[in-house]
Formats: structure tokens, C-alpha cells, sequence
């Protein structure tokens, strides 16, 4: 499959999202399962995009479903079929499906959609980012007192920042400092999974943003259990004084 | 104008969520453009000509829908009697500026110093709010499904906000992707989203996925999201 063939099939699976997450109305929207975290929406949605992946010869790890597709493919699928269920849950307009295909050398193809409001970012490596079609670079603010951040969780110190959100979706949260509209993203703790990042992280990557682990542990894992802590700038400056906001070193756990 | 009647909340209501829309339209045009460098002002005064253009057209609508009441703005001042419009033209400058969807357009009247009618809306998302004292609230049912159809766009466009349409008060400017439309099937590749042609040869930035790193533990739950 080229990468044209992957971006469409990726396209197909998130309209699939919109269109059932779009069905589920009044109180059904707010469903839970026996899940911690997981939203009834979750499921509907991940059971849409798989219908969709699951025609291409590729394996799939799903937030939702752990592994599936065609095991042992060359190529391998990394879904969030909807990262922010909370807002999804409440119709707060920041949630987003995220879906990056990797290939032997890591993340190819990424598709990363804010459903509420239809805007997609895509990236294919070594070509570059987009925001609706449109080449997208990240923000020049190198220090921590210029900067608009977004925060998941609490931070270990609280910085001088211009401005900060919290806004619930780390896969947008990572599109938009890759597009500028966000200088930085800094992680309370290490909290989140590769189906969370790796569609920004490969957006990130084309658009010119810094994205790190902040323990400094490999990104690119295909492992359900990997967890980690984003801090992502639109500078390399910035990186290194939002590290500011992490715990002192202290001795190895 | 003094002393407001039976059923004129209803109406004024209806009269300010027009307005907002109106100045709405204003803002719609103007977002994302700072972001994409299609403005080469300052970002303080290209914020604040968007500001002023907004309650320019606010301004009008409301003369023109309720003559004769009031008018005090954000940006431009004016009048407070006993009754009158007051008035945001642009809410969440910060959200504008760095092309968050998250804005809003204010219009309240208020009378001896109590708001009697209202509406909020948010250009963006192509959402309103609005309320009558005594008259209860409405909102866009809680659901983007009470929302009308997103419009097709030019994949290719410089700015969605550009190619909405600025007249008709009923019209969605909320973003749409070219594949976004409903219950479609998706569009040919080579429609979206101005990709460029595949490359097989394309460097890579990208660690190894080869060189995989042992699971790490959860050290600590996520943070009551998901």
C-alpha cells in the first residue's frame, strides 16, 4: 500500500468514528463501561474503525481493543479511535480520532482528526505536516513566559507560563503546538499510552516540534502497557525550560 | 425606550442573538489567519481591528432590529441608561489568536442593571446561546447532531474562515473537512487533503521501531480521562 492508500484508509476509519459517536445522543452519550476510564462511546467507536482497518493487511493496537488485525503484517496500525471521551462524553469540542500506521522504521503515516470541529491533521514522513491540506510548522517562543501550555495533570512546579489550558486530549494537544496554535504540552506523570501520542508524535516529528519522553524512555513502542510522560515544545529552548516544571532528579526508582 | 412588555424578552432576544451572529460572521472571517502569516499586523492590533469591525456590525444590527436602546461596547464605549445593549464583540482573544475555535460574541440588554435578555455565540463552532429573563435558556440541544450541515470545502483553501459565507445569518461556518460530509463515502485520495505524492524513498527522522523498549510499569493511573 502506498502512502496516499494508507492516509485514505485512515481517513475512511475516522469518518466511520464520526459518523456512530455522532449517533450516540442524551444520556447514552455519558455511558460507561466496567472499564475504568471507558466510555460506551469507546467501543462503538473503536468497533467502526476496526471495520474499516481490518479490510487492509495490517495489525492493529487499539486503545480499546488491545491487539488485533492481521498479526505479524509489516505494517501495524496504532489507534485511538477517540482520545478525549471525556469531552466526547460532553460535547466539549476537543476530541479526536488518532491513527499512525508504522512501518520497520517506525511511524509513517499519521491521521490525527478533531471531531468536534472536522479539522485533520495528517503527516507522512518525510514529507511534511498539514492542518486540512495546509503545510502547518510550530511556533518560534523559546521561554516559558511567552508560552501558551497545556497540561495534563498537575505539574510538579508551577511555571511563570503566559497562559495555560487544560484541554483533555493529548493527540490534539500534540497537533497543536506541531501547528502553533499551543507552544507546549507538559504531563503530570507518566500517564499516557503509545495509541495516545504516536499520530502527534509523528506530526510533531514533520512539522519541526520537540517531542520527548520526559524520563528520556524510547517513544516509538508498540507495547498496550508503555506508558509515559509527554513534554512537547515548539522550541528546543522551550523544551529544556518547561523540563522546569518536572520533578528534581532524584535517585533511580 | 423604557419598560420592557410581555413577550419583549422573547423578541430582544432573538434581536441580539442576530446581532451576534452578525458580528460572528465578522469574526469567522478573520480567524486562523494571523496563524497561517495571511496578516502581517501585530497580533495586539490585528485582535483589536477584529474587535472593532465585529461590534461595528453588532452595533448596526441592533439599531436597525431594535431601534433607539442603548449601546455600550467593549471596544468602543458608549451609552449605559436605564436600559441598554452591552456588548462583546470578541471573547477569548488569546483563543483567536493562537486559532483555538474556543471564541465567543456577547450581546446582553440589560435594564437598571439586571440582564433581561441575551445570546452568546460561538462563530467557530457555529453555536448559540441565548435567554429571555424569565423566559428560560436555549442552547444548541447539548449536541452537535442539533447542528446544521457542515459545508463542503475547497481542500486547498487558505482559510476555511475565508470561503464562509458572511451574509447569511443561518449559515454554518463551523470547519468542516472535505470529507466530512454526511454519511458520505470519503472522496478519492487525490481529493484530499492536498497530499503531495508518495514517496518511497522518503528519509526517515523516525527512531526504530525495531528497537522496542521493554513495557514500562504504570506507575500511576491517567488522570480521570481516557
Amino acid at each position: 500500500m502506498t502512502t496516499d492508500d494508507l492516509l485514505e484508509l485512515l481517513v475512511r476509519a475516522a469518518a466511520a468514528v464520526e459518523r456512530v459517536v455522532r449517533a450516540v445522543t442524551g444520556p447514552d452519550r455519558r455511558g460507561r463501561t466496567d472499564r475504568p476510564g471507558q466510555y460506551a462511546l469507546d467501543l462503538v467507536a473503536d468497533a467502526a474503525a476496526l471495520e474499516v482497518l481490518v479490510t487492509a493487511p495490517l495489525a492493529v493496537l487499539s486503545e480499546e481493543s488491545g491487539w488485533g488485525g492481521r498479526p505479524g503484517a509489516d505494517l501495524t496500525v496504532v489507534l485511538d479511535p477517540v482520545d478525549g471521551s471525556t469531552n466526547a462524553s460532553r460535547h466539549i469540542p476537543y476530541w479526536a480520532t488518532s491513527a499512525c500506521v508504522l512501518d520497520g522504521d517506525g511511524p509513517l503515516v499519521a491521521l490525527v482528526v478533531n471531531q468536534a470541529t472536522g479539522v485533520a491533521t495528517t503527516a507522512v514522513r518525510g514529507e511534511g505536516a498539514r492542518r486540512d491540506g495546509e503545510p502547518i510548522a510550530p511556533g518560534k517562543t523559546e521561554r516559558v513566559e511567552d508560552a501558551v501550555v497545556t497540561l495534563s495533570g498537575r505539574p510538579a512546579e508551577w511555571l511563570p507560563w503566559k497562559q495555560f489550558r487544560a484541554l483533555g486530549s493529548a493527540a490534539l494537544n500534540l497537533c497543536d503546538v506541531a501547528a502553533g496554535s499551543l507552544d507546549g504540552l507538559v504531563d503530570g506523570g507518566a500517564w499516557h499510552a503509545p495509541w495516545d501520542y504516536m499520530g502527534g508524535l509523528l506530526i510533531c516529528r514533520e512539522a519541526g516540534a520537540e517531542l520527548v519522553d520526559a524520563a528520556g524512555r524510547e517513544l516509538v513502542v508498540l507495547d498496550a502497557d508503555a506508558r509515559r510522560q509527554l513534554l512537547a515544545a515548539a522550541t528546543p529552548a522551550l523544551l529544556e525550560d518547561l523540563r522546569r516544571a518536572l520533578p528534581a532528579p532524584g535517585p533511580p526508582a | 425606550m423604557s419598560g420592557l412588555g410581555p413577550g419583549d424578552g422573547a423578541r430582544l432576544a432573538a434581536v441580539a442573538e442576530a446581532a451576534a451572529r452578525a458580528g460572528g460572521d465578522v469574526v469567522a472571517r478573520h480567524f486562523g489567519r494571523l496563524a497561517a502569516g495571511v496578516h502581517s499586523k501585530a497580533p495586539g492590533d490585528y485582535v483589536s481591528e477584529v474587535d472593532v469591525a465585529s461590534e461595528e456590525v453588532i452595533r448596526a444590527a441592533l439599531e436597525r432590529d431594535a431601534p433607539g436602546i442603548a449601546f455600550f461596547g467593549e471596544e468602543g464605549g458608549g451609552t449605559r441608561g436605564d436600559l441598554g445593549w452591552v456588548v462583546d464583540p470578541l471573547d477569548g482573544t488569546a483563543n483567536f489568536l493562537h486559532g483555538f475555535p474556543i471564541v465567543g460574541v456577547s450581546v446582553a440588554l440589560v435594564e437598571a442593571g439586571r440582564p433581561v435578555a441575551g445570546a452568546v455565540h460561538a462563530p467557530m463552532l457555529d453555536e448559540t446561546y441565548t435567554a429571555a429573563a424569565g423566559g428560560g435558556a436555549a442552547g444548541p440541544s447539548g449536541s452537535p447532531t442539533g447542528r446544521r450541515p457542515r459545508p463542503s470545502a475547497t481542500p486547498a483553501s487558505p482559510s476555511r474562515a475565508s470561503t464562509a459565507s458572511t451574509t447569511t445569518a443561518g449559515s454554518s461556518r463551523a470547519p468542516s473537512s472535505p470529507w466530512r460530509t454526511s454519511a458520505g463515502p470519503a472522496p478519492p485520495a487525490s481529493t484530499w487533503p492536498g497530499r503531495r505524492p508518495a514517496s518511497s524513498t522518503a528519509s526517515s527522522r523516525s527512531a526504530s521501531a525495531a528497537g522496542m523498549s521493554p513495557p514500562a510499569p504504570c506507575s500511576s493511573s491517567r488522570p480521570g480521562a481516557s
